[in-house]
């Protein structure tokens, strides 16, 4: 306003309420930036983060100990000072193993989130930047991704490959490309609409260029904010495919398949059921948390929304 | 027309019938922030009053709290009378019911104001179904009606249309047949045509100017575009950052507007219209202020022209150009010997303040300010602190 | 409306296809021979041998796959390979079983997700509340609740059977899991549209009209929120059909998602892929109804998007 006036000197007036909205301004921004929830997610992360390159700090995950790990009629420990987690039906520490669990978790999540959006993301802007057949047959086959039936898929992909990180990173990357693809295919055809892509075909741009240079920055915002979401969705398909035994198998640790393994103990031990389950439980919160932070910083894409359980 | 005997003191003076619109002092705030800033107004029967301002002047704000359909997180205060009626004072839901009779309401966009998964016939129809008791058939009939009148042709079949399915003239149509459709003594239209074509514009004024004749009411036309105003109104009232700083017969405000922000808009638009092709168009430069509390001096002072070192001190006075506005006496009794002199004479407008309805505080400021080189187009200052 | 349908019913078997060829080249390059598991005990190569050409295992694999198609198009899932009977009669009565709990489910989440979302967004003070029971049930897996729910009430509270079967008494707990986790989707979906709406112009100008509130809300609002809450229904039960997998599995609900996992097990090829593909049809068939109740509920979805 003041920039615009006829005088070259600011009213009194002016001034206060143009600083007086700079300092609101101020203020909202760092607000918006750092919100509550993309600090609690954060934070959450990171010690989860912790705890897993850390895991070897707290025990052998793989020690059984039938004498001194279980009661004298053979049943899991308890929590106690010498078990902080208890044990579970082979005597091993519940905590180590925990913490072996979430370093799996942590590794699948980070893993498979950027290997299942970098094949969405290139499929959508293939599909969306050539036009014509390879649209066609991109879009189609996004399709097929779509109404695959997603457990059952999985464990018959499981059934080619062992037991172990591969096997749960590949699962998830051939299911969850197609809810990424689909999203930067629909942000392409907004984009198209744009003056700049035009521009530049008609500059004599390339288009393999004007798709990386030009459409594939606008697409990172929107990635980065349904990224948090992907992860969680992976967590969670990660200790349901461990649990069904089609993902990570005994002996080594994985929230989920610790989670099966505790099943069968549910009458009498239900810490070996409740503590994974809170582990997922925080881990996930913390990426959905972060989303939501992130969704809260730019409006714009609210429209990202958590599907694909 | 539902005239409503309780009709309280008024400041402006005795008259034979209730005005369509009689608003006395409109406040409207949103979180502490006026968007409304103490405006009077009186609209009456059969007149068309032109509301003239930029965007974001507060006149959308001033359409809506009048009607008081302002959602509960802005605080409207000062009086409001429809029709003699005062709806604050209604409970509520007495309220509610009773404003469908006293205003219409048109609003800038159709599309967003119709629900788009009623048929546009049935939206028509709930109000005679809600209001006079009609059966489901009635009503649709009753609607089928009501769209004829606002000439759409075929009003049967458009009746079963869903908004989505008209076009932006026809969708207008369709407010305008449910604002007029219980026959309310004022109606508000919030620029109703801006978001339209120019010839369908000209069908809508036409149509409004048509249907104002055979009903005789009270219209409170909203609009930035001049042109507009120039084709319809009776009376105009130019606002701007929430406060009315000018009013008066439309002729008088177009051939002899005094406000400099007045004289601004009417430059715009003749340049429009008769300026040389090539030559460039008058601006007013800047924009409206933002919404600010306890504001000083004039707020169009920073994009004034003429603003001197007072002008940031006091505001204007507001007065009119003559008494027809207040005083009920129709546009065409407005005559040259009754305004003040031109924006050039500082002099003559303060001598033919007279009866002014709220007093300057005192006639040595005026003379003080005359001696400073305070433009008479700005009428009486007043030291608001 | 009706291009726009044909259009969705082609891409929608065009999409089943794409599943079916799909889930047969992944089952042929599952490591493991059908006919060990079917005779494990069997000790001559000709045994096996005769097994494989009972099942025409030996051909090659264009011809098995032009066999398998033909008898696709004509409806003709193929014969188990443990079971001796047709995988249509097989995985009907477990489609069936499916079909009750997703059913369940689906009413379970709407009515629990729809409670939460109009709870918070008429009520402030409970919104925050409502935030953090969406945030916790969106970061369980299904058989993480499952399981807590069989902990608590199963086992500690001795309210539900923690047996396994398909009887009334044993749906609630998994149809509750279902609903459970699938309640934050609608309560989010439902909140917004009614926040949207409520401060929509059309409901301003129903305000205008006179209309009581209560007549706003059912005849204005209310069909606005509808409108994307029958697309996610639609998704849901397709979902849910095409085998709620880890419930089953918890809960011991012996639908197509058991009868699935078991097949995996042993080798069933042609019961695997029959319950891949008739997942993929429930997918695509619940989303083209969603669709179509969507067109009716909401006029403006049944023009083509331009």
């Amino acid at each position: 306003m003041t920039s615009t006036t006829a005088s070259p000197v600011p009213t009194p007036a002016s001034s206060r309420s143009g600083t007086g909205r700079a300092k609101a301004r101020g203020q909202s921004l760092r607000k918006a930036r750092w919100p509550g929830t993309l600090i609690a997610g954060t934070a959450m992360l990171l010690a989860f983060t912790a705890i897993a390159i850390a895991a070897p700090a707290f025990g052998n995950p793989l020690h059984q100990n039938l004498l001194g790990g279980l009661t004298k009629t053979g049943l899991p420990l308890g929590l106690s000072w010498a078990h902080p987690l208890g044990t579970d039906a082979l005597g091993r520490s519940e905590l180590a193993r925990l913490a072996f669990g979430i370093r799996t978790s942590i590794i699948v999540a980070v893993v498979s989130n950027v290997t299942s959006i970098a094949v969405g993301a290139a499929v959508g802007l293939a599909a969306g930047f050539f036009r014509g057949p390879v649209e066609a047959v991109l879009m189609r086959l996004t399709d097929v991704g779509l109404a695959l039936p997603y457990t059952l898929a999985a464990l018959v992909i499981a059934g080619l490959m062992t037991a172990g990180l591969t096997r749960v990173i590949v699962i998830i990357t051939a299911l969850f490309w197609a809810y990424p693809a689909r999203l930067v295919y629909g942000e392409v055809l907004r984009l198209r609409h744009r003056g700049f892509v035009e521009s530049a075909e008609a500059m004599g741009v390339s288009g393999t260029s004007i798709a990386t240079r030009h459409l594939a920055p606008h697409m990172f915002p929107l990635l980065v904010t349904y990224s948090p979401l992907n992860a969680a969705s992976a967590v969670v398909f990660e200790a349901t495919l461990s649990y069904l035994g089609a993902g990570i198998n005994p002996p080594t640790a994985s929230l989920g398949n610790m989670i099966s393994d505790g099943q069968s103990a549910l009458s009498y031990a239900p810490h070996l059921l409740l503590v994974p389950a809170v582990a997922i439980l925080l881990i996930t919160m913390s990426f959905l948390l972060i989303g939501e932070g992130l969704k809260a910083r730019n409006p714009d894409l609210k429209r990202v929304s958590w599907l694909g359980r | 027309m539902s005239a409503s005997p309780a009709i309280t003191a008024s400041p402006f003076g005795p008259r034979s019938q209730a005005a369509a619109l009689e608003a006395d002092s409109l406040r409207v705030c949103y979180a502490g922030l006026p968007a409304v800033d103490g405006v009077s107004l009186r609209v009456e029967p059969g007149q068309v009053a032109a509301l003239i301002g930029e965007t974001s002047s507060g006149k959308s704000s001033l359409a809506l709290g009048v009607a008081r359909l302002l959602p509960s997180s802005a605080v409207v205060t000062g009086r409001v009378e429809i029709a003699g009626t005062d709806l604050a004072e209604l409970p509520a839901r007495e309220a509610r019911r009773r404003r469908a009779s006293l205003v219409g309401y048109i609003a800038q966009d159709a599309m967003a104001a119709l629900n788009p998964v009623i048929p546009v016939g049935r939206q028509v129809a709930e109000l005679f179904r809600v209001h006079r008791g009609m059966r489901r058939a009635d009503a649709d009939a009753q609607a089928v009606g009501e769209l004829a009148r606002v000439r759409i042709d075929r009003p049967q079949r458009v009746a079963r249309a869903y908004p989505h399915q008209l076009s932006g003239g026809m969708r207008q149509r369709v407010m305008i047949a449910m604002a007029m459709a219980l026959s309310p003594p004022l109606l508000i239209a919030d620029e109703p045509t801006t978001a339209l074509d120019v010839s369908t514009q000209a069908e809508i004024l036409g149509l409004v100017g048509q249907l104002q004749a055979e009903t005789g009411s009270g219209i409170l036309w909203i609009t930035h575009d001049m042109g507009v105003v120039a084709e319809l109104a009776d009376v105009v009232a130019v606002m701007y950052a929430g406060r009315i700083v000018e009013q008066g017969a439309a002729r008088d405000v177009f051939d002899h507007p005094m406000h400099p922000y007045t004289q601004g808009l009417l430059r715009t638009r003749r340049d429009l219209r008769t300026g040389r092709p090539g030559a460039p168009l008058y601006q007013i430069e800047g924009s409206p202020p933002a919404l600010s509390a306890g504001r000083r001096g004039c707020a169009f002072a920073p994009r004034c022209a003429r603003r001197t070192e007072l002008c940031d001190e006091r505001a204007p006075e507001l007065r009119t150009h003559d008494q027809n506005l207040q005083a009920g006496n129709g546009p065409s009794g407005a005559s040259p010997a009754q305004h003040p002199a031109a924006a050039s004479s500082p002099a003559g407008s303060a001598s033919a303040a007279g009866p002014a309805p709220d007093a300057p505080p005192s006639g040595s400021t005026g003379a003080d300010l005359l001696a400073t080189g305070w433009l008479a187009a700005c009428h009486h200052p007043e030291v608001l602190s | 409306m009706a291009r726009t349908l044909i259009r969705r019913v082609a891409f929608g078997v065009i999409a089943v296809l794409g599943v079916a060829v799909l889930a047969f080249l992944l089952e042929f390059v599952v490591p493991g021979d059908p006919a060990r598991a079917i005779a494990p005990r069997a000790q001559s190569a000709a045994v096996l041998e005769n097994i494989r050409i009972q099942l025409h295992l030996n051909r090659p694999l264009v011809i098995q796959f032009a066999d398998y198609f033909s008898d696709l198009f004509r409806g003709n899932l193929g014969t188990s390979y443990v079971q001796r009977q047709s995988v249509t009669s097989l995985i009907m009565p477990r489609l069936a079983t499916t079909g009750w709990l997703a059913l369940a489910g689906v009413v379970a989440e709407v009515i629990i997700g729809d409670a939460l979302g109009i709870l918070s967004t008429l009520y402030a003070r409970v919104r925050a509340v409502v935030v953090a029971v969406n945030l916790t049930l969106l970061s369980l897996p299904q058989f993480v609740v499952g399981l807590v729910l069989l902990l608590i009430f199963g086992f500690r509270l001795h309210l539900a059977p923690v047996t396994g079967g398909a009887g009334p008494a044993e749906i609630v707990l998994p149809a509750l899991t279902l609903g459970l986790v699938g309640a934050p989707w609608y309560a989010q979906i439902v909140a917004d549209q009614m926040a949207d709406s409520l401060a929509s112009a059309y409901v301003r100008t129903a305000v205008a009209k006179g209309l009581s509130d209560r007549y706003i809300l059912l005849r204005h609002v209310l069909r606005n929120v509808l409108s994307p809450a029958i697309t996610m229904i639609g998704m849901d039960l397709g979902a849910y059909l095409s085998g709620v997998v880890t419930v089953e599995v918890v809960f011991g609900w012996p639908g197509i998602g058991l009868l699935a996992v078991d097949s995996l097990q042993n080798l069933d090829r042609p019961v695997v892929m029959g319950t891949v593909i008739i997942g993929a049809v429930a997918v695509v068939a619940f989303n083209l109804i969603a669709d179509v109740l969507r067109m009716y509920v909401d006029p403006r979805t049944r023009e083509e998007p331009a």
